[in-house]
Order: structure tokens, then C-alpha cells, then sequence
């Protein structure tokens, strides 16, 4: 299809402000799919993202749609992963889209997902198209919507669309709109050809499947690619669009959407913002944009049932063919054995794998308390990085430690300002700024250790603001820090998927404060458990867990002696999700006390 | 499976009647007025199992060491009832010199003449569900009768000639004192009686005391006062010569109960009666509890079981561990689990008996855990 007929946009909205409701329509109303075959979210795929409400993969779906002008258009629906921790992804995404919907739920107004995602569809230079959602409610307020448009994103909002996902209403406008407000695309469809990958999974049958955009030229079934930034050739197996049904197709033109096939054994060499050209004419130059993304968050995983080493290290590996943006090498634990140190995006990325480890792989894992990735400038001279507490060297050897730290931007009502105020504060934050716009919304900037805020900051955000506020936030850059290792000990033998950096003034505090926690956390046995937290070889903090006087000693007559065997192994099972350490057993959520300190 | 004539075998037999339901009880048994029990037809029903039982599984001339009546109440059977099922099991088995023959008894519901005539019919022992010689205390478990009648009637087994006598005490009832306890242990010992079950009361699942602990109705002592209790009645008993043979059990020499000792040293035994529980060659199974089946001769079996080496292995360590003697354990074991072993050891939970291994008076009071780690030990072979 000839470019002035193609539109490629996305939908710009917070979490629960109906992008998916939204696009369920947009299927419905262009005829992609049949009443009957429609289902709630349709382009959520996973289990996990229906539950959860968010989009982890990016999806796309091609529109066929008759404009109120008698043409026939090419609508290319783009629907970005929604989380803080997937930033870079949505960049990719936004990248690939000319224009997008700046959807804004008229009950909420603008959050700061809308703002953070707004601000970078502006950075990509993408046209706007405000529609206020959720109309339909009782509690609508559009015109508090359209104003917090206008003065929180500066943009024009008053040809703003009333809309809801929910009703249909405003679809047709929504739809004319695309076409008459939208830029249509606009490469060089003679140039070498030049294809930005926005997404990249593995299929058990098909190898790697990509998701583009063609920005410049063409791709054609059988032609030879090479993928820039990678550096490796591949030839081209199966060109297609998705309708949401996947429909093949002989070429991808300029200005179009669809996935690409080409016999790739490894989702790792599909680099999201890579680019895809032509082997024998390439392109002078990649697209912009491209960035090796790399995970910031680490913790150990093992399984609890040490028969399940192997099943673990199955499964990582397949988890790793279609999120080449989770890693893992193997590490072993003096306290948990034998497992794996792997890295994430961020604490959301983390639950998910690990929610997935559990549900599609049926393993029993336990976690240790997640990390940043510090770098350590030795006494020697070098610079080494520093993902799990266990492995930073010796006090002596150790000249500066150096620790990341991320720009938040916290949107949240005026009236509490004071408290996120004071939470930022208390995480080692530094105040950047505090925008007010109008009398109700504000935004602060805050630089943050991201150490404080990758876990738990986030609920206490809401916590603290009645749910209000709302976070988003970028990985900076690396400062030095006063960092010392608290160690934790059970019965005098350190544990070291126990032992956590933190912040010298912060050591005595969460040392008792930790110590405290893992006495509520360790049952009693049947010996007496003492739990102490030290700095090196000081002991700053001692709890004992008392030790248990007697098991409950039920009678045994009359010969049943399949029950009461039964009730032994069920509650022997019970305490499998424990970890042994010594003869001490520790049950799974001690490991991640740590981060119910603060 | 080889046939072991010589293997001696327990018989149990289940009488599914009391008068009213314990709170805290869980054996299979129904609330039922005395007048209202088709005793003639129970007993004519036990003997059709017993005889389908002796064709089915081969047992003729079999070995018996032990005649168990329990419930239920089967004191609430008459002399009649015991006569003709005492009667028909002789005919049937090959019964050992020692032959013991139990009949539970619940003191409200015997009398002197009983006992005089159960003694004519071979009973030679027993077992009072005394429970508790403190009225508030009997009144707080629900039972049915007096401290004034347990005592009367444990006299009057006495005196009927009985020297094979048992008393069942509970302890760690709601608002006993140690003092209370003391008691119970002095008017126990007070009979010269030679076997003693003192156990502490357990909370089964979907008991009436179960839902009563659950809303705060009921309070149980805390974990101290109970470890206590344990040791106040090991040592009293221990002290004046009742020696402990298993964890709530404590009998003179030679008193200990031959019934009970068959299911913790794992052996082979038949129950009989609705809801009878029955384990002999590798299978395990119970006769059902529903009576109105029972009653039909619709009778059936419910729960079986094929015992697999590894559950055997398992089932054999959680009874023995029970007993003073403990565990005679095999070359394997001994070799494979050395080091755990020498840890428990060190511990104080258990001693070395040459070939055998068998919990202190410290690691009974943690059997189900130490029980627990010998079921992971027993998976991991």
C-alpha cells in the first residue's frame, strides 16, 4: 500500500486507563474480529499480563478501515509494554509510530504514566491525538482531564475526543481522527532497506519471529538480512501481518508493520531498536536509537527441592529464548546450595519471571532479596562489578564503592507533597524539582539511589498518597556512596544469601530491624536459634528465636496407621519451601526480609 | 507373599456404640441409648466377618496373642455379647499361653457382677478411660461420669480378681494445674494397678474440641506448662517403679500391653467391626464405617492400601520410635545415616542401643519432627 494510506500509531495511556478495552474496539469496529470470537483484552496474551493488567510483550495488529472519505486505509495498532521497567522497550515501540492516542481516564485524570510516556512520544517527535476515556462514569470528569492535558503536557486539548472503551462511544471519531490528524509515513521506499525491530520472541516451530516497522525500502521473503548492530545474516523465511490472525505476506513495505522470519535460532540476536538492512545493498546508516539494554536488578534463585537443579536451569533457558532482557549464570550458596544469579529489568520483570518459573515450570524456588549492581573500585586499582552482597570484597580491599542512581519523576495530588516528600527524603533522595501544575497536580523530581527505591518504594509511594501518586523513573548514572556489607548470622555461621549492602548510617537500624524481622520469621525448633546482624567481625544486633519444648504428641491406638502417617508427610511437605542452613531451617520469606526494612 | 503360620496376630474388635460422644473424641463410634443397641445382631455380624475374614485371608489356626475390645464403649456390651464372640474366635484361632484379652471400659458403665462374670469368660484385662479424678476437669473433657465412679469401679475390678488392670489418663486439660495433675498421677498410682496410659490431650480435626479451640471456647495450655506436664508424669510414674515402654504408656514388668505393642512393633493384625482398621501382608484396610451398612452385611472395606517397601519402611520407624525399645534398624540404615545419627545423639533426642535406636525422654517429646527427618532420610535412599 502506497504510504499516504498507511497510519501507524499506539495508544499512550497509565495502567487501567482501557488502552486494552480501547483496542478490543478497534478490532471489533474495523471488522478484525468477530463478536463472537472477541475476548476481554484480546492483545494481552499471557496469562500473567490479563492479571496483572499490563502488556509485557509488544503486539501489533494491521486495521483495515474505510474512511467517511470512501478510502480504504492501513491502520497498524502498536501496543507498547506498559511499566516503568520496560522503558526502553516502549521507546522501540514509539519509534516505530508516527502518531498515537494520548488516552486519559476522565475519572483520573492525568498520571504519571501518561506524563512519562507523553514526554517521550514528544521526544520521538509523534503527533497527539487526546482522548478522555471512561466518559460513561458516574465520577467522569472531563473537563478536569482536558485541563490537567493542557497545563501538565502543554498540549492543545480542546478538540479532545470523549470517548469510552466500555460503551463505543467516540470509536468513529477516534477513527477519523487517525486519519485526518496523523502523519502517514514517510521513508524513501526506493532506498537500501532500513527495518526497525520493536520486539522479538521465540516460537517452538518457527525459530525467532521479529516485529518491525519498515522505515525505508522493502523486505522480501528469501532476500538476505543483516542485522546491523548484531552483525549477523540471516535469509528471510516468512514476511506477515497480524490481523490480529498472523497472515503472510510476500514484502513489507515502507511505512508497514508485520513480523519477519528468518531462522533465527536465538532471541538474543534480535536486539529491540536494532536494524534490520539488506546483506548485498546495505544501508549507510542503522536507525537511531539503539541501546544495549542491561538488567539492574539481580537475586539469587534456587530451587528448593535440589532435585530440580536441572528442570531449573531447562526452564531458565527457555524462559531466556523469548526475553533475551533477563540473564543468568549459575552460583552457588553456602546457605541454599546450588542456583542461579539472575538479572532483571527491574523488581516487576523479577516477580514476572519468577511468577512464570513457578506457574509454567511447576518449580518450587526461593529468591533471595534482590540487588542493584554496584561497582567496586579496589584498593588494587580496578573497577568490578558487584551484583550479589556475598561477592564484595574484603573491607581492605575496598577504595569506593559506587552505586546507581535513577532520576523519579513522582506525579501525585498537591495535598500530598508532604509525605512523598518525606519518603523520598528518607531513601537517600535528592530534590530536583517540584512542578505544580494548577492548584492540584504536582511533579517531583527526585535523584534516588536506585538501591532504595527498586523494591518497596513503589507500594510505599502508594502507600503513603492513598494510592494517588504514581512513579516513573530512569537508571542514570553511578555515584560513590558510604556502603558497608551487613552480614547476618544464625547460630554464628554467616548466611550469606542473607547478607545485604546498605548504607552506613542506615547499618545499625536495619541490622536491628532485620534481626527483629527473621525472629518472626524463623519458627521455633528445637534448639535455640541465635540471629545476630554485624559489620565485619562487630555484632551490632542479637535476637534469639527460643527453642521449641515439644512437638504435639498425639496418641496412637486403634491401628490407623495410614492417617497419622499421612499427616506426618503433609506436614514434612509443609516445610519444604524451607532452606536448611546448618541444622537451622529457614523458611522462604526470611530471605526476603531484607526488604521488608525500612 | 509367604505364608507365616507361625506369625502371631492381634485381633481388634470395633464396638461403634457410646452413650453419648466425647468432645474431643475421634475414634469411629456413634451416640446411641444402651436399650437401643442390636447387640445379638452386632455379634452375630462379627462372627459371619470373622469367619469371611479367616477364609478370606487364610488365617486358620493362626497364632493369636491378643482379643481387643475398644470403641466406642464396649462395656456397654453384655457378658452374653463377649461370651459368644470370645467363643467363636477360639474356634478359629491357634491362641497363645498369654492370650490377652482387653475390653475397654468406661467407668460409668460397669459393675462388679460384670467383671466377675467377664472374668469367667477369659477377659483378663481391663483398661479404664478414667481420664481425670477432678470433677471440674471430667466435666470440662464431657465425660459421663464421676471421679467418685472411676474410682469405684477401677476398686471393684480389683476386686473382682482382675490383677491385669489399665488406667487412661488425660492431661493438659483446660485450667489443670500442676497441682490437679499431681493428683490424678497420686490417685492413679494409689491402686497398685500395673499399667498406666497417660497422654496429653490432642486436638483431632473436626472434633467439637477442635472448633472450640478455634473460637477461644476452649484454651489449651501453653507449650511450657505442657513439656512440663510431660516431664512431671514421666518422672512420678518412673519413680514408683511404672516404667515408661512407650511415649504415653507406662506399665510394671511384664504388664505392658500386648495389643498395642503389636501395632507399634508393626505387626500383623485383623480388626473386625465397623470401622476395624486391619494390616497384614503388605495391605492395609478398614471395614466400613458406615453401620447402617454394616448392619446390612452390605459390608465392604473402605481406604486400602498396598504398602510399598519405602511407606513400610516409613510406617515402621513412626510406631517403633514410639517405644523405650526403639528402632532395630538395618545395616543400611545404620551406615547411610551415621552422621544425622551422631547429631540426634549429641542432641540428647536419642540413644544408641547397639543395633537399635530409640528416643530420651527429650527426643519423645519431639517424635513427630525426629519421625518427620527419618521420612526425608527414608526418601532420599
Amino acid at each position: 500500500m502506497d504510504q499516504s494510506h498507511i497510519r501507524n500509531f499506539c495508544i499512550i495511556a497509565h495502567i487501567d486507563h482501557g488502552k486494552s478495552t480501547l483496542a478490543d474496539r478497534f478490532l471489533q469496529k474495523t471488522g478484525a474480529i468477530s463478536d463472537r470470537d472477541m475476548r476481554e483484552q484480546f492483545l494481552d496474551q499471557m496469562d500473567i499480563e490479563r492479571e496483572r493488567g499490563i502488556t509485557i510483550k509488544a503486539q501489533t495488529v494491521r486495521l483495515k478501515y474505510i474512511a467517511k472519505n470512501g478510502q480504504e486505509y492501513q491502520l497498524n495498532l502498536i501496543d507498547t509494554p506498559g511499566h516503568v521497567d520496560f522503558n526502553y522497550e516502549v521507546s522501540r515501540s514509539l519509534a516505530a509510530c508516527e502518531g498515537a492516542l494520548l488516552l486519559v481516564d476522565a475519572t483520573q485524570g492525568v498520571e504519571a504514566q501518561t506524563v512519562a510516556n507523553a514526554l517521550l512520544a514528544m521526544e520521538q517527535k509523534l503527533e497527539l491525538i487526546p482522548v478522555i476515556n471512561k466518559v460513561d462514569l458516574p465520577s467522569a470528569d472531563p473537563e478536569k482531564a482536558r485541563k490537567e492535558i493542557e497545563e501538565i503536557l502543554a498540549l492543545d486539548a480542546t478538540g479532545a475526543i470523549e470517548a469510552s472503551g466500555k460503551t463505543g462511544k467516540g470509536m468513529d471519531e477516534i477513527l477519523e481522527a487517525i486519519i485526518s490528524h496523523l502523519p502517514s509515513p514517510r521513508g524513501n521506499p526506493l532506498a537500501s532497506p532500513r527495518a526497525l525491530i520493536m520486539d522479538s520472541w521465540f516460537d517452538a516451530y518457527q525459530g525467532v519471529i521479529m516485529l518491525v516497522r519498515v522505515v525505508d525500502g522493502a523486505l522480501k521473503v528469501n532476500q538476505e538480512i543483516h542485522l546491523v548492530n548484531v552483525g549477523k545474516n540471516f535469509t528471510v523465511q516468512k514476511l506477515g501481518v497480524f490481523t490480529p490472525v498472523a497472515q503472510p505476506v510476500n514484502e513489507l513495505q515502507a511505512g508497514e508493520v508485520g513480523f519477519v522470519i528468518a531462522n533465527i535460532k536465538e532471541v538474543r540476536d534480535t536486539k529491540i531498536g536494532d536494524t534490520i538492512t539488506d546483506t548485498a545493498n546495505p544501508a549507510t546508516k542503522p536507525l537511531p536509537g539503539f541501546k544495549e539494554i542491561k538488567p539492574m536488578v539481580f537475586a539469587g534463585l534456587y530451587p528448593t527441592d535440589p532435585d530440580q537443579y536441572e528442570d531449573f536451569k531447562t526452564a531458565l533457558e527457555k524462559l531466556r529464548l523469548n526475553d533475551s532482557s533477563f540473564t543468568f549464570e549459575p552460583e552457588t550458596s553456602l546457605a541454599l546450595g546450588f542456583g542461579f544469579r539472575c538479572g532483571f529489568l527491574g523488581s516487576l520483570h523479577m516477580e514476572i519471571i519468577q511468577e512464570r518459573l513457578e506457574r509454567e515450570y511447576q518449580l518450587s524456588l526461593i529468591t533471595t532479596a534482590p540487588t542493584v549492581v554496584y561497582e567496586v573500585k579496589t584498593t588494587q586499582g580496578e573497577t568490578i562489578t558487584v551484583d550479589n552482597p556475598a561477592k564484595l570484597p574484603e573491607v581492605q580491599f575496598i577504595d569506593t564503592i559506587l552505586e546507581p542512581y535513577a532520576k523519579a519523576h513522582i506525579h501525585a495530588p498537591a495535598t500530598f507533597v508532604g509525605p512523598v516528600l518525606k519518603l523520598c527524603e528518607s531513601s537517600r533522595g535528592m530534590q530536583e524539582g517540584i512542578q505544580y501544575f494548577g492548584t492540584e497536580r504536582v511533579l517531583i523530581t527526585y535523584h534516588i539511589p536506585f538501591g532504595e527505591m527498586m523494591f518497596g518504594f513503589h507500594d510505599q509511594l502508594k502507600s503513603v498518597s492513598k494510592g494517588y501518586a504514581s512513579l516513573d523513573y530512569t537508571i542514570t548514572n553511578y555515584e560513590p556512596g558510604d556502603l558497608i556489607k551487613l552480614n547476618i548470622l544464625i547460630n554464628s555461621d554467616p548466611v550469606d544469601a542473607l547478607s545485604c549492602i546498605v548504607h552506613r548510617d542506615q547499618a545499625y537500624y536495619k541490622g536491628r530491624e532485620l534481626a527483629a524481622k527473621l525472629k518472626e520469621l524463623i519458627p521455633r525448633q528445637m534448639f535455640e536459634i541465635a540471629i545476630q546482624a554485624a559489620i565485619g567481625n562487630k555484632v551490632i544486633a542479637r535476637e534469639t528465636v527460643k527453642a521449641l519444648r515439644k512437638d504435639v504428641i498425639a496418641k496412637c491406638y486403634g491401628g490407623d496407621i495410614t492417617r497419622k502417617r499421612k499427616l506426618l508427610e503433609k506436614q514434612k511437605e509443609g516445610k519444604k519451601r524451607m532452606k536448611k542452613v546448618g541444622s537451622v531451617e529457614i523458611p522462604q520469606e526470611a530471605f526476603l526480609s531484607v526488604l521488608k526494612v525500612k | 507373599m509367604i505364608k507365616m503360620k507361625n506369625n502371631p496376630l492381634a485381633l481388634y474388635i470395633h464396638i461403634p456404640y457410646c452413650l453419648e460422644k466425647c468432645p474431643y473424641c475421634d475414634f469411629h463410634s456413634i451416640a446411641t441409648q444402651k436399650k437401643e443397641i442390636p447387640e445379638e445382631e452386632y455379634a452375630s455380624l462379627l462372627i459371619a466377618q470373622l469367619i469371611h475374614e479367616v477364609e478370606r485371608l487364610d488365617l486358620r489356626d493362626r497364632s493369636l496373642i491378643s482379643i481387643f475390645f475398644g470403641g466406642g464403649t464396649p462395656s456397654l456390651m453384655s457378658p452374653k455379647f463377649f461370651d459368644a464372640v470370645i467363643n467363636e474366635v477360639m474356634g478359629h484361632f491357634n491362641s497363645d499361653a498369654d492370650l490377652e484379652i482387653t475390653v475397654e471400659t468406661n467407668p460409668a458403665t460397669a459393675t462388679f457382677e460384670n467383671f466377675k462374670q467377664w472374668q469367667s469368660l477369659g477377659i483378663n484385662r481391663v483398661s479404664f478411660g478414667a481420664q481425670s479424678f477432678n470433677d471440674i476437669l471430667l466435666k470440662k473433657l464431657g465425660r459421663n461420669h464421676s471421679s467418685a465412679q472411676a474410682k469405684e469401679a477401677i476398686q471393684e475390678a480389683l476386686d473382682a480378681g482382675f490383677t491385669n488392670v489399665s488406667c487412661d489418663l488425660i492431661f493438659g486439660i483446660e485450667g489443670q494445674s500442676f497441682k490437679d495433675l499431681e493428683n490424678d498421677l497420686e490417685t492413679t498410682m494409689s491402686f497398685e494397678i500395673p499399667h498406666i496410659s497417660a497422654y496429653q490431650l490432642t486436638v483431632e480435626s473436626g472434633t467439637p474440641l477442635a472448633s472450640w479451640v478455634q473460637s477461644g471456647k476452649f484454651h489449651l495450655p501453653q507449650e511450657e506448662v505442657l513439656a512440663q506436664m510431660h516431664h512431671q508424669v514421666a518422672a512420678k510414674f518412673e519413680n514408683h517403679g511404672w516404667h515408661r515402654y512407650e511415649i504415653s504408656n507406662y506399665a510394671k514388668k511384664g504388664f505392658e500391653c500386648r495389643h498395642n505393642l503389636q501395632y507399634w512393633r508393626y505387626k500383623d493384625y485383623l480388626g473386625i467391626g465397623s470401622g476395624a482398621v486391619s494390616f497384614m501382608n503388605g495391605k492395609r484396610w478398614r471395614t466400613t464405617r458406615k453401620l447402617s451398612e454394616y448392619l446390612k452385611r452390605d459390608w465392604f472395606y473402605e481406604d486400602e492400601e498396598t504398602i510399598n517397601e519405602k511407606t513400610a519402611q516409613k510406617e515402621r520407624w513412626m510406631m517403633s520410635l514410639r517405644l523405650a525399645e526403639g528402632v532395630l534398624m538395618t545395616k543400611q540404615e545404620k551406615e547411610k545415616w551415621k552422621p544425622m545419627l551422631l547429631q540426634w545423639e549429641k542432641e540428647g533426642w536419642i540413644i544408641d542401643l547397639d543395633n537399635r535406636m530409640a528416643l530420651t525422654d527429650k527426643g519423645f517429646l519431639f517424635c513427630s519432627r525426629i519421625t518427620q527427618n527419618v521420612f526425608a532420610l527414608i526418601d532420599e535412599m
